[in-house]
C-alpha cells in the first residue's frame, strides 16, 4: 500500500468503514510490531503494543489530517506508545533472573526469524530504527532524516552500515 | 544476499511473526467525533520534537565495550655509573584506546600527549580538529578520560545499562607503563562513575614487538614504531579522505541515488502537470471553438428546428451556450489549479497549446524515467528550461536539490570535514544531553561490587558473550 492508499485506507476508517480497518492492519502492523520489538526486545509485549498501537488509530483517526503523510502519523504513534512503555517499565523492578530466562525464551522465538534476529541482535537501535523504516515502512532517507532529525549523510551512512552488518551477520549463518 | 532478498525474508518472517488483531481491537470502537485532548505523551505531531535521548534497553542488559590500551614503552639507555642503579628514564610511549572508537596515543617522556591518531571511522568522526588540539600536552591519563567523555557525548559509551572493557596494555619500561596504567585506569573510572555509568576497565598486557609489527618497524624497535603512528596522525585529513573514500563513495551513490530520484520525482511530477494542463487546453480550445461557431452562426448548434434565436442578443441568454461558458470556466479553474501562474482567458489557446505539445512530444517524461544521474543532469538544464518557457514555476526544492549534487567524488571528498563534522553534530545533538544529565552517585563500592561481578565471568569476549549477564546479540 503506497502513502496515497493508505491515506485513502485511513479516511475510509475514520468513517467507520471496518473492512479499511482490516486493510489497514494487514498491510501496517508488520511494520508497526516490527519497529516496537526493537524498543521492548520482548515478543509478548511487542504483541500487546501493537494492539495498544491499533486501539490509538482508531481513539484518535478523527485527528488524521486527509491527504498528510498516513505513514508519518501512524509512525508516530507507535513511536510514542513505545516511549510510553520504557517509562513505565523503568519504574519497575531491575530484570530478576527469572526475568532474564523470560528474555532468553523469546531469543528461542526468534530462531526461525534469523534475518528479524539479525536486526535486533547486530544493529544498534539507530541503524535498526532507519533499516525498519527504510525497509518495512517504505521511508525514502530524506523523510527518514526529517522524522529522525538527523542529517540526511547520517541516515544514508547507517543504513549502509547496517546492511554490511546484516549482510555478514548472515553469511556466518 | 542483496538488499531486495533482505526485504522479502524479511516481510515473510514478519508474515509469520506479527501477530493477528485482537478480538478487543476489532470490537473497539471509531471515535469520530473530536474529543478534548489530554495533555500527554501521546500527542501525534510530526513535527520535530525536542530530542532527548532515553536509552531503548532495559532490564538485564549490558553492552560490551572494549577499551584497550596497549602500551608500548622504550626502554631507555641506561646513564653510565658504577654502583647503584639509576631509576629508568621516561621515553616516548604508545597508548591505544578501543572504545569503539579506537584511538591511539603518542606521548612524551612526561607521559603529555604528542600526537593523537584515529584508528577507525567512528573515531574520525569522534577526533575533530579542536579535540586533536585540546589533547595536545595533556597527560595521557587527563586525555584518555577526555577522550571517554567526547565518546559518551557522541552516544559511544554509556547508552546501556552497565558495560564491560578490556584494556591492552605494552610494557616496556615496567615503572612507566604502570604508572600509565595506573593512572589512566582510575582516570577512566573516575570519569565514569561521575557520569554514575557502569562501565569496567580491564587491563591486558602486549609486549613492544607487537606495536613494532603493525608500523613495519624492525622486532623490538618501538620508537620507529612510535614515530610511524606519530606521522601517520600528522597528515590525517588526506588519510581521512584515502581512507574514507570507499565509504564516501558508496555515501555518494547512496546520495546521489535520493537526490536522483527526488529530481527525478518532482520533474516528472511537473511533467504530469503539464500533461494535465495540455488535455485540458485543448479541452478549453474545443470549448472556445464551439463557443465562437455559435456566437457566428447559432443556427450551425441548433440546426433549423432547434432555432429559437430572435435578435443577435438573444443568444446571449442561450442555455445551451451558457452551459459551454460555463464549461470553459471550470476548465480553466481546473488549469488554474494545477498550474500556479494564471492563464489569461483571452490568451491564443493555439499558441499555448502548441508550446504544449511541443513539450509532450519531446518525450521529457519517459526520458527522466530511463535516465541515468549524469544525463538527467544534463537534462535538467533543459527541461528546467522547457518548463519555464511553459511559465511553470520551478519549485525551489527542485532548485536546492540541484545545488546539492556533487559532480565528481572529489567533490564530495572536498566536504569530506563536513560530511564527519556534520555527523558529529548530529551524534551530540542526541546524545550529549543525556550522557551529561545527573545521574545517582554510585560509591567506589558499588563500582568494585559491579567490576567483580563484570571480570568474574569475563576471559575473553566470547566468554563474556555467552555469559547470562550479556544477551547473545551483543556480542
Amino acid at each position: 500500500m503506497d502513502k496515497k492508499e493508505l491515506d485513502l485506507c485511513l479516511q475510509e476508517v475514520a468513517k467507520g468503514d471496518s473492512a479499511a480497518f482490516e486493510r489497514l492492519y494487514k498491510e501496517t502492523s508488520k511494520g508497526i510490531f516490527a519497529f516496537l520489538y526493537g524498543y521492548c526486545k520482548n515478543y509478548h509485549t511487542a504483541e500487546d503494543l501493537t494492539q495498544t498501537v491499533y486501539l490509538k488509530v482508531k481513539a484518535n483517526i478523527s485527528k488524521y489530517n486527509a491527504g498528510t503523510d498516513a505513514r508519518a502519523w501512524l509512525f508516530q504513534i507507535a513511536k510514542y506508545t513505545a516511549l510510553n512503555e520504557i517509562k513505565k517499565v523503568k519504574r519497575e523492578v531491575v530484570a530478576t533472573d527469572k526475568q532474564t530466562e523470560k528474555a532468553e525464551k523469546d531469543s528461542y522465538e526468534l530462531q526461525d526469524s534469523p534475518v528479524f534476529d539479525a536486526i535486533n541482535s547486530v544493529l544498534d537501535d539507530r541503524e535498526r530504527q532507519i533499516v525498519i523504516m527504510h525497509v518495512l515502512w517504505g521511508f525514502k532517507h530524506r523523510e527518514i532524516a526529517d522524522m529522525l532529525s538527523l542529517a540526511l549523510g547520517t541516515v544514508l551512512w547507517k543504513y549502509n552500515t547496517a546492511i554490511k552488518k546484516l549482510q555478514n551477520k548472515l553469511r556466518e549463518g | 544476499m542483496d538488499e531486495k532478498e533482505l526485504k522479502k525474508l524479511l516481510e515473510k518472517e514478519l508474515d509469520a511473526l506479527t501477530p493477528p488483531m485482537s478480538d478487543k481491537v476489532r470490537k473497539a470502537p471509531v471515535v469520530k467525533t473530536e474529543e478534548k485532548r489530554e495533555k500527554s505523551a501521546h500527542k501525534v505531531d510530526i513535527s520535530p520534537a525536542k530530542r532527548k535521548f532515553r536509552p531503548y534497553m532495559y532490564g538485564a542488559i549490558a553492552a560490551v565495550l572494549v577499551i584497550a590500551i596497549a602500551l608500548a614503552v622504550i626502554l631507555p639507555a641506561v646513564f653510565g655509573g658504577t654502583g647503584d642503579t639509576p631509576a629508568p628514564v621516561y621515553e616516548a610511549g604508545y597508548l591505544r584506546m578501543d572504545i569503539n572508537p579506537s584511538v591511539e596515543i603518542v606521548y612524551d617522556g612526561d607521559n603529555k600527549v604528542t600526537a593523537v591518531k584515529s584508528a577507525n571511522s567512528d573515531a574520525d568522526v569522534l577526533l575533530s580538529a579542536e579535540l586533536r588540539e585540546k589533547l595536545k600536552d595533556m597527560p595521557v591519563d587527563e586525555a584518555a578520560a577526555l577522550i571517554a567523555d567526547e565518546a559518551g557525548k557522541l552516544g559511544y559509551i554509556g547508552q546501556e545499562e552497565q558495560g564491560a572493557l578490556k584494556i591492552t596494555v605494552v610494557a616496556g619500561n615496567d615503572k612507566q607503563s604502570d604508572e600509565v596504567v595506573s593512572k589512566t585506569t582510575v582516570a577512566l573510572e573516575n570519569a565514569f562513575m561521575e557520569r554514575g555509568v557502569f562501565v569496567a576497565v580491564l587491563a591486558v598486557k602486549e609486549d613492544a614487538d607487537w606495536l613494532a609489527d603493525q608500523y613495519g618497524a624492525a622486532a623490538g624497535d618501538l620508537k620507529e614504531a612510535v614515530n610511524g603512528v606519530a606521522a601517520k596522525a600528522d597528515n590525517y585529513f588526506e588519510q581521512l579522505a584515502e581512507k574514507n573514500q570507499s565509504s564516501l563513495e558508496t555515501l555518494k551513490g547512496y546520495y546521489e541515488k535520493e537526490v536522483f530520484e527526488y529530481l527525478r520525482d518532482l520533474l516528472e511530477a511537473e511533467c504530469d502537470n503539464i500533461k494535465r494542463t495540455r488535455e485540458l487546453l485543448h479541452k478549453a480550445s474545443d470549448l472556445n471553438d464551439r463557443i465562437k461557431e455559435y456566437t457566428v452562426s447559432p443556427s450551425a448548434w441548433f440546426g433549423e428546428d432547434y432555432w429559437t434565436v430572435v435578435s443577435s442578443d438573444e443568444w446571449k441568454q442561450d442555455a445551451r451556450l451558457a452551459e459551454t461558458v460555463n464549461e470553459m470556466t471550470a476548465v480553466l479553474d481546473k488549469i488554474e489549479e494545477i498550474r500556479e501562474d494564471k492563464v489569461d482567458n483571452s490568451a491564443d489557446l493555439t499558441a499555448l497549446i502548441v508550446a504544449y505539445d511541443w513539450f509532450i512530444n519531446e518525450d521529457w517524461i519517459s526520458d527522466l524515467g530511463n535516465a541515468t544521474l549524469d544525463e538527467l543532469k544534463d537534462k535538467l538544464d533543459s527541461v528546467v528550461a522547457a518548463l519555464e518557457n511553459l511559465n511553470v514555476q520551478i519549485t525551489s526544492a527542485i532548485k536546492d536539490a540541484i545545488a546539492f549534487v556533487p559532480a565528481t567524488v572529489e567533490d564530495f571528498l572536498e566536504g569530506t570535514e563536513s560530511v564527519i563534522g556534520g555527523i558529529r553534530a548530529e551524534l551530540s545533538d542526541i546524545y550529549a544531553e543525556y550522557y551529561f544529565e545527573e545521574r545517582e552517585e554510585y560509591t567506589r563500592e558499588d563500582y568494585d561490587n559491579f567490576y567483580l561481578a563484570i571480570t568474574g565471568e569475563y576471559g575473553s569476549r566470547k566468554n563474556t558473550g555467552k555469559s547470562r549477564l550479556f544477551p547473545r546479540r551483543l556480542c
